[in-house]
């Protein structure tokens, strides 16, 4: 076999899930076989150039064959066995090679993190595509004073870029041809005018993701605001704002990322992705944070403007505020764009069912219907609210629920020509609750094998069953299903 | 139609569309123009020739890959052991015609054929010892006593990890 095919073949043992080569080790028991064998993996230096610290040692010894190859970093302080010492001087020794360094992710206190990022200075980092900076929450640094020579000032291939814990200079224009950015929390409260500064100089941007509060600008910065221009992003898809609520004080002196998203336009529909949770214990009930606060303003704004979400997914609201509900729905109702709309009602337990019923019927009330792809209901709404609400999405591909009564219900119902409602439906995500028999009764899982001849037998048959959490369901709920669809556990 | 000698001067004609997926081919044939002279392959046995002609007939009209694709085996460029339907049951040959279609698609330069075959190799090597490993290709051991030590010791973080 000659060297160059040996090397391919142990380049793919090498290769892990996401394609980087040399990550996983389990390959190199091929250099014990014969001479030729470990002198083909010896002398391909790509297979040793993916470094993690974990053992110092070896990292250095891998850094050595890795010779002049581009270079992947993985430096987590928390994991390093042995001498943290070593594992830094290992890291500090790669980070001299920074002309030749590709991905770079170093994960650490604040100390040691500053240390590194003094040592990315002065060196050009001409191949460098992603940089992930992490300081644990609640230690965060402050670098602003060395950006200017970070990579002396040349990253020109630099795509991805994670800051989390981690100050950035909001002038820099070292991220021109950045397409990813995450930004988590700062040593300072961000004011939305530097955020916009940042965001002017990165036109190839695609994917935004905030998870940090803004500084609530005060009136004088609120009246300058208001005459600001907007940044357009003209390649952006993507806007993750994550940890809303938790920034969303009741003082007010803190602004939410998606009050920021004012001053943002799109060229095109952007999937906006919001997570918020936020503690009932911080919010009273008297004093309840509301998607007002929250939406308020960018609903204003898109409202005025028409719509560009393509993709809404609001989770673990712990406190469903009802007053806003309607104008959020609107937001959808004028949508126009083209994209398919996944809505996701997902309510930690201890909201009121009887609260999630009357949101999810607010929400459903309201529905471009046409639209509507998948939904995920995880409360007992009942066979009657299935078929009022939904039983008029023809489009409907997805149902993801708990096996309650009514779900075998609404999907045994026919319309008034004798046809079977939610026509399209080709898939069931059952969640599965051993603890919870209200969640999962044994009768409703046992009608299941009716509800799938009955839809199979009117022109809607469901090909595909999916349970999670996989391996707890009894076997005997099971057998009944395989002979119509194919379940994935 | 392009007219191809294999190693045991067998003539295969086959469409220029199917031969073309071979960059080597693709290369002299343009290098050459329109010809009706054969083109020699004397390292390809006409048995082998006949699979990867099989191969490339089931893959016409799918892209190739780039060129640079396989400069860098350290891109990014997915490398899983996944093998397609087709190109697992395509592949289920005997060792020595594994080993032939493998240096034919390398020396023709049919790098989707050569990464078929060399995920096969790759999962026939996941998860055994280097004894199995040798076994399972013939292969002899040739470390000393001192080698094998040395580069256990040289291998000892990785193994330990």
């Amino acid at each position: 076999m000659p060297p160059e095919v040996l090397s391919r073949i142990f380049s793919i043992l090498a290769s892990d899930l996401f394609g980087r080569i040399g990550s996983s080790l389990d390959w190199i028991i091929v250099t014990h076989v014969c001479k030729f064998w470990y002198h083909v993996a010896r002398d391909n230096p790509t297979l040793w150039s993916s470094i993690n610290f974990i053992h110092p040692r070896w990292a250095k010894e891998k850094l050595t064959r890795a010779k002049s190859v581009p270079l992947r970093l993985d430096y987590q302080h928390n994991d390093i066995q042995g001498s943290e010492k070593a594992g830094q001087e290992a890291l500090s020794l790669a980070l001299n090679k920074l002309p030749l360094i590709k991905t770079v992710t170093i994960e650490g206190p604040a100390d040691v993190l500053e240390g590194f990022i003094k040592e990315m200075c002065g060196l050009p980092a001409p191949l460098m595509e992603d940089l992930r900076l992490i300081s644990p929450k609640g230690n965060a640094i402050d670098t602003t004073a060395i950006w200017g020579s970070l990579f002396n000032g040349i990253a020109p291939r630099l795509k991805c870029v994670a800051f989390l814990g981690v100050s950035i200079d909001f002038k820099t224009t070292l991220f021109r041809s950045v397409e990813v950015l995450i930004l988590g929390p700062m040593l300072h409260l961000v004011s939305i005018p530097d955020m916009l500064e940042l965001l002017s100089n990165l036109p190839k941007l695609v994917d935004l993701g905030l998870s940090f509060a803004f500084r609530q600008p005060d009136d004088a910065q609120a009246a300058r605001l208001a005459n600001t221009e907007p940044v357009l992003m003209p390649r952006c898809r993507l806007v993750q704002a994550i940890g809303v609520g938790n920034d969303v004080s009741p003082e007010h002196t803190v602004a939410t990322p998606t009050m920021f998203l004012r001053w943002l336009r799109f060229a095109q529909p952007v999937d906006l992705e919001l997570t918020m949770s936020w503690d009932a214990d911080e919010f009273p009930a008297a004093d309840p944070v509301t998607l007002e606060q929250i939406f308020g303003p960018l609903s204003s704004h898109y409202a005025a403007h028409g719509t560009q979400y393509s993709h809404l997914e609001v989770t673990r609201t712990a406190r469903p505020p009802m007053d806003t509900v309607t104008e959020q729905i609107d937001i959808f109702a004028q949508g126009k764009n083209d994209a398919s709309i996944l809505l996701t009602f997902w309510f930690l337990d201890e909201v009121h069912t009887a609260d999630c019923r009357q949101l999810v019927e607010e929400f459903a009330k309201h529905l471009p219907r046409a639209d509507l792809q998948s939904v995920n209901i995880e409360v007992d709404i009942g066979a009657y609210t299935w078929y009022s609400l939904f039983g008029e999405l023809r489009h409907l591909q997805e149902i993801k629920t708990y096996l309650y009564e009514g779900v075998p219900h609404a999907l045994l119902m026919s319309d008034t020509g004798g046809h079977c409602i939610f026509p399209s439906l080709t898939k069931l995500t059952l969640y599965f609750d051993a603890e919870d028999e209200e969640k999962s009764k044994q009768g409703c899982w046992q009608r299941l094998p009716e509800v799938l001849e009955f839809r199979a037998t009117h022109g809607a048959p469901v090909r595909e069953i999916e349970i999670l959490p996989e391996d707890e369901v009894p076997e005997e709920y099971l057998a009944p299903l395989a002979e119509f669809v194919v379940i994935r556990r | 139609m392009v007219l191809l000698v294999t190693s045991d001067n067998e003539q295969f004609t086959t469409e220029r569309e199917i031969v073309e997926r071979s960059v080597l081919i693709k290369n002299m044939l343009e290098d050459v123009g329109e010809t009706d002279q054969p083109i020699p392959l004397p390292n390809v046995s006409s048995s082998v020739l006949k699979k990867v002609l099989e191969y490339c007939e089931h893959h016409r009209g799918e892209p190739l890959p780039s060129a640079d694709s396989d400069q860098s085996q350290d891109e990014t460029r997915k490398r899983s052991t996944d093998i397609s339907e087709w190109d697992q049951k395509f592949i289920n040959v005997d060792q020595e015609m594994l080993f032939e279609i493998i240096l034919a698609a390398n020396y023709l330069d049919i790098k989707s054929l050569l990464d078929v075959g060399c995920k096969t190799v790759a999962n026939m090597i996941k998860g055994k010892t280097p004894e199995e490993i040798r076994k399972l290709f013939n292969i002899v051991n040739d470390f000393t006593p001192e080698e094998e030590a040395q580069i256990k010791k040289e291998n000892e973080w990785a193994e330990d990890r």
